[in-house]
Order: C-alpha cells, then structure tokens, then sequence
C-alpha cells in the first residue's frame, strides 16, 4: 500500500516535473491499460523496454502491443523524453537497425488521445499513452514507477 | 485484376439501370437486360428483385473482397534504404578496397535496397529484402525469408538470411543505421560472406532488466565471391552454423559471436597465379604440350645450362674453371626444391571465427567496439582486427573518433621464397644465362609480393562527422588516415591488382600511408 501511494506521488511529480508552457500547461502523460489487463503500475524501464520492443511482455506475463502516437504530438515529445529517453532523431536511428536486419517495427502510431483509447479499449493486450485523462470504462491508467 | 474492376463496373452499372427503370417499364427493362428474350410479363418483376438482389450481394462481395486486399495490403510494410558513398584517396594508382581510389566516386560504394514485411497468418511473417550495389550487376536478395512466431519468445527464421558475424552484419548496406559512411573495414572486411540459405532460431528472455537473444543458425552457401571489399579470392560453397548471443541492459549492448565454416573453394585466382608463377602452367595442351615456364622450369634450364657450360669449358681443358659451374648446376639443382608451391586457397578449407562486441548509446555519448579473430586454413590470411569508436551527440551533429586495426596471425601459411642465389662473376659473358637469373628473381618476387598483399596488417584513424538534418536523413562525412607498416599492403592495393590485371609493374606501388575523404547521403523510408 505504501508503495503505491509512493508510486501515486512519484507519478504526480513525473507529470508536473517538466517545465510547461502554451498548450502544454494542461497536458500531462497517461499510461493507459486495457481494463482486463490485471497490471496497476509500471517502471519507466519496463515501459521504454516494452516500447522499444526489447520485451513483448508485461511483468505480469501478458503480451504486450505497444501504441505511440505521431511524432509531431507533443505527448509524443514528452513520452520519448521522459520514459524512452530518446529523440525523434535517436529513436529512428534505433527502428532503422531493427527494421532492416528484418527484426521488430516501430509501434504503431496514431494520430490521436482518441484513438489510442480506442484502440487499448479494444484489444486486450494494448499499451499506450495520452495526455488526458481518459473518460472509457475499458481503459484504464496505470501508475509509472521510477 | 482488370477483369475484376470491370466487374464491379458493369454489376454496378446494371443496379444503376435497374433502379432507374424499374419505376415505368419492367419489360423494357426485362429485355435490356436479359437480351431481349424475356418479355413484359408480370413475373418479371419477381425476376428483377431476384436479379437485384443477386447484384446486391455481388456488388457486397465486391466490396468484401477490395476491403479484405486493402486489409492485408496495409499490413505490408515497404521499407527502403539510400547510401550514397563517395571518396577520394591521395595517392596515384592506389585502391582502398573499400572502394576508394584516387579518383572522386559516387558509385562504387553506394548502395540501395528494398524491403517488405508481409503477414501470412498471425504468427508468421514474410520479409524479403533485395538490395543492389555498383560491384553486382543485378539486384541481390538479402533478406527472403519465413519467419514462424512460436511463442513470444521464440521465433524461427527460414530462407535466405545475413550472417549476423558482427554489431551491424545485419544492416551493413543501410548506412542510415551507423555513424560511419562505412562500417571498419579492419573488422567488417574479416567476414567470409555477407548470405546464406539457412535456418536460425531467435530465442529473447530476460534476468531482471537484461534483455538477452540468443541466435543460434546453421546454413549453406552456394557459388558465392569469397571478397575482401571489390577484391575476388574465389568462389564457394560452403556449409557452416553458428552462433549470436546479444546482453541488452539499458543503454549498453553486449554481444559475442561464433562461427564455424567448411568451404569448398573453386575458381580461385591465387592459385593459379601461383601455380603458373611457380610450377608454370599448361597453355595450350596436347603432345607435346605448350608449357609457360615456372620458377622451377627456370631454374631446370639454368642448371641445364651450367652443366653444358661445364661440360664445354671442361671439353676445352680447363677442368679447374670447369669444376666452378658444376658446382654452380649441383647448386641451382639444390635451390629448386626451395619453390615449393604449397600456399594454396583452393579445395577444402575449414574457417572459424570468433567475436565480440560492446556498444553505449546514451543520450550524448555514443561508443563502440568490436573485436574478431579467426580465418580460413590454406593461405587466406587469420586475422586478428578490432576497432573503437567514441561519438558525441551535439543536437543533430555527431563528431566521432574512430581507432581501428588489423594483423594477420598466420604470416607463416604465406612465406616469403628466399632469393634464387648464383655466382654473377660465372655468368658476366653468358648473358642467356644471366638473364633468366634475373628472371626467376623477378618471378620469385611476385610470388612474395602477392603473398604479401594477403598479409592484411593496418591500422587507421577516422575523424568523421554525422549530421541529421532530418528525421530520415543523415549526411556524412569523414577523413581517415591508414598506415600499412613494413612490407603489408593491407587493404590498400594497387588498383591494377583490384581490376585484375595484376602484373609486375603493379607491385611497385606499394605506400607507406594513405589518406582519404569519404562522405556519404543516406536516407531510410
């Protein structure tokens, strides 16, 4: 219990950390879940290792699908700088050596909050990220662990 | 799939009509369509909604079908690669086997390449990859392969696959992927093939936050160069199997590789340079057959000789001079089982090769570090090379130093032919002879000469710059310094000898250090 309220406060501090501005202000950064998933919380290293397809699992043994967003969203810039740690630049640079030694892609990537919950609503083993709170019953966000 | 458009066109057109029409005259209609045969009968009707909604179901089967293509053809990935390589080098008539000479070139070492990822059910996948150079004339197919997800851990690969012998084997065409315009040349230029037809198994799991995969794969090749950059040894089959174990632990890569070959050399241009430099080779047969002389054809008619010179001097009385070119025939009689043409490429050779790798890629700070040993047995060279690189992230530009190096292990399996040795103060007014002792010398320094060009010791210095001005894009460019101490011509060789042409007059050419320029444009898409 003490560790998820830690977890819960490490969360809160990850989201307000960043230095916003514009229409950033009232962004944050959501790890959502499908809501069968029976995972709560997630460290910053498994989530980049999941997104980066080093692992196709959660802790918890479920198969993961990543989902990202298109590069020029801001939640994108924020999620590859605070959980991936990486550039567009660096992180085409990882995907171009995955790819073409005919290994993993990139997650796919959607246009929208919207549709990644659409999409991690539907499908049973999906993770992605928004910036607002989501409002779907078949989701659900999960905490991020340092 | 005309056949199929016109289909949809004409089952659609047929609705149009028949919605439009249905309202005024069923007969009219009833004989445009059915060809007349049917007239205006009250069963027509009947027959028109039949027909109607048959067309509707074909026109949603229609549909059914165009979205279902559409379906599987999003899910094919088209991927493709640029590398535009150019270079110069600073010395006349020198080559540097990666494809460098002394002449500004856009196109020997550019390279370019398609691939596709298609699903064929959900745990297996299609990738074909075929990639072209300026060196082969047609497109190669790297990559073709099935692969079979069996678990999400293991995955078995099948068809034509890369040899995965170093860090970046597996995408060494697609410049994009690696800081240099070309991978080092020390270690990269160590691999005996680049594909092969085979199978591999991809096992990845995890200790705690370590990623491992472990890629074990057996296979064959067939008919393929031998080549050291645009350098052809020979043609091979071989059969060989190995293995790839990779460390991931955050921003740290780890990865050691074994491989073990049996080759079946054919064609190989070594050898027949040495045979006919040394044993000499039969031109044209048949009886008698007309022969080219080798090393130890010479040195048969230079005993021939002194022992008729013998003979003739001892004929005329002087049994003491006589006595000096008997001594010198038993001499050069000796010395002829010193050319022994026993360095050989061809047949069966077995290679083995060992290697590791280490690579850090933060945020700003990028390093890597490979090491390789091993070879193939007869006279191809064992080698021992490695290389470092330590790079520097400043927004889209990346400044980098790279060391590398390269010494051949196994000098012994190419000695050097000691000197063809006669007494010149007996030969001074016989100038037949005299000749062909300069003769079997200049032949017996091309044997060590091209012995030596497989002597490979070299190291270099790369001072480069990568810019990516866009998510795509890089543009490089880099200036690299090569030093081949003492007698090794490393990878940087006459440029006859590279187009084939060989010949005394291009072993003189053999510098101390070199310079060179490179730069480079690579896209991904």
């Amino acid at each position: 219990m003490s560790l998820l309220c830690f977890g819960t406060v490490f969360f809160v501090s990850i989201v307000n950390a960043a230095p916003v501005l514009g229409e950033e202000e009232e962004e944050g950064l959501y790890v959502i879940v499908n809501v069968d998933n029976t995972i709560d919380s997630v460290t910053i290293n498994q989530l980049s290792r999941i997104f980066n397809k080093k692992v196709k699992k959660f802790e918890n043994g479920v198969a993961s699908l990543p989902v990202a967003q298109k590069s020029s969203r801001s939640v994108t810039r924020k999620f590859n700088k605070k959980i991936l740690k990486k550039t567009v630049k660096q992180l085409k640079y990882y995907w171009a050596r995955k790819m073409f030694s005919g290994s993993s892609k990139p997650p796919k990537s959607l246009a929208s909050d919207m549709e990644v919950v659409k999409f991690v609503a539907s499908l049973k083993n999906a993770v992605g990220y928004v910036s607002q709170k989501p409002n779907n019953k078949n989701v659900k966000v999960i905490l991020i662990e340092p | 799939m005309n056949s199929t458009s016109n289909g949809i066109h004409r089952s659609l057109g047929r609705k149009y009509l028949l919605k439009r029409r249905l309202g005024f005259c069923t007969g009219v209609i009833g004989s445009l369509l059915l060809g007349g045969a049917v007239s205006c009968y009250a069963s027509d009707a009947a027959r028109i909604d039949a027909l109607e909604a048959k067309v509707e179901q074909l026109t949603q089967e229609q549909a059914n079908q165009g979205s279902a293509l559409e379906e599987a053809l999003s899910h094919v990935e088209i991927t493709g690669y640029i590398s535009l390589r150019g270079g110069k080098l600073n010395e006349r008539g020198i080559t540097y086997l990666g494809g460098v000479s002394d002449e500004l070139s856009f196109s020997n070492e550019t390279t370019f390449g398609v691939q596709l990822k298609a699903p064929v059910t959900e745990d297996i996948h299609m990738v074909l990859q075929l990639s072209g150079d300026s060196i082969e004339t047609q497109a190669e197919v790297d990559w073709a392969f099935m692969e079979y997800q069996m678990s999400s851990s293991l995955n078995i690969r099948a068809g034509r696959l890369r040899v995965p012998g170093f860090m970046v084997s597996e995408y060494q065409a697609v410049g994009y992927a690696y800081p240099w315009v070309q991978t080092p040349l020390e270690v990269y230029g160590l691999t005996p093939f680049l594909r092969y037809e085979g199978v591999d198994f991809r096992y990845f799991t995890s200790i705690g936050d370590v990623d491992v995969r472990i890629n074990p794969f057996i296979g064959s090749t067939s008919n393929q160069g031998l080549r050291i950059g645009q350098l052809i040894y020979a043609n091979q089959d071989s059969q060989f199997g190995g293995i790839d174990i990779q460390v991931n632990y955050e921003s740290v890569n780890v990865r050691v590789g074994y491989s073990k070959y049996e080759f079946d050399l054919k064609a190989d241009s070594w050898d027949v340079s040495m045979e006919a430099l040394i044993e000499g080779l039969v031109v044209i047969p048949g009886d008698p057959a007309i022969e080219s002389s080798g090393i130890v054809d010479v040195i048969d008619q230079l005993a021939a000789g002194a022992t008729a010179t013998a003979a003739t001097i001892a004929g005329l009385g002087d049994l003491v001079t006589a006595a000096f070119y008997t001594a010198e025939a038993e001499s050069f009689t000796a010395q002829r089982s010193n050319y022994l043409n026993d360095s050989i490429m061809g047949g069966e050779q077995e290679g083995e090769y060992f290697s590791v790798g280490f690579s850090y890629d933060s945020e700003n700070i990028v390093l890597m570090a490979e090491m390789i040993k091993g070879g193939i047995s007869g006279a191809f060279p064992n080698a021992k090379g490695s290389y470092a690189t330590l790079g520097y992230r400043l927004g889209s530009w990346m400044p980098h130093l790279t060391y590398a190096t390269l010494k051949s292990t196994d000098d012994s399996e190419r000695p050097a032919l000691p000197e063809f040795e006669a007494t010149d103060a007996l030969w001074v007014a016989i100038p037949d002879v005299a000749a062909g002792i300069t003769g079997v010398n200049t032949m017996i320094g091309l044997v060590n000469d091209t012995r030596n060009l497989s002597n490979p010791n070299q190291y270099s210095w790369t001072l480069g710059v990568r810019w990516d001005p866009l998510e795509s894009v890089a543009v490089k460019m880099e200036y690299q310094y090569i030093s081949l101490p003492g007698q090794s011509y490393g990878y940087v060789l006459p440029s006859a000898v590279v187009r084939g042409e060989g010949g005394a007059s291009g072993f003189d050419e053999k510098v101390d250090n070199v310079n060179v320029v490179k730069l480079s444009l690579d896209l991904v898409f």
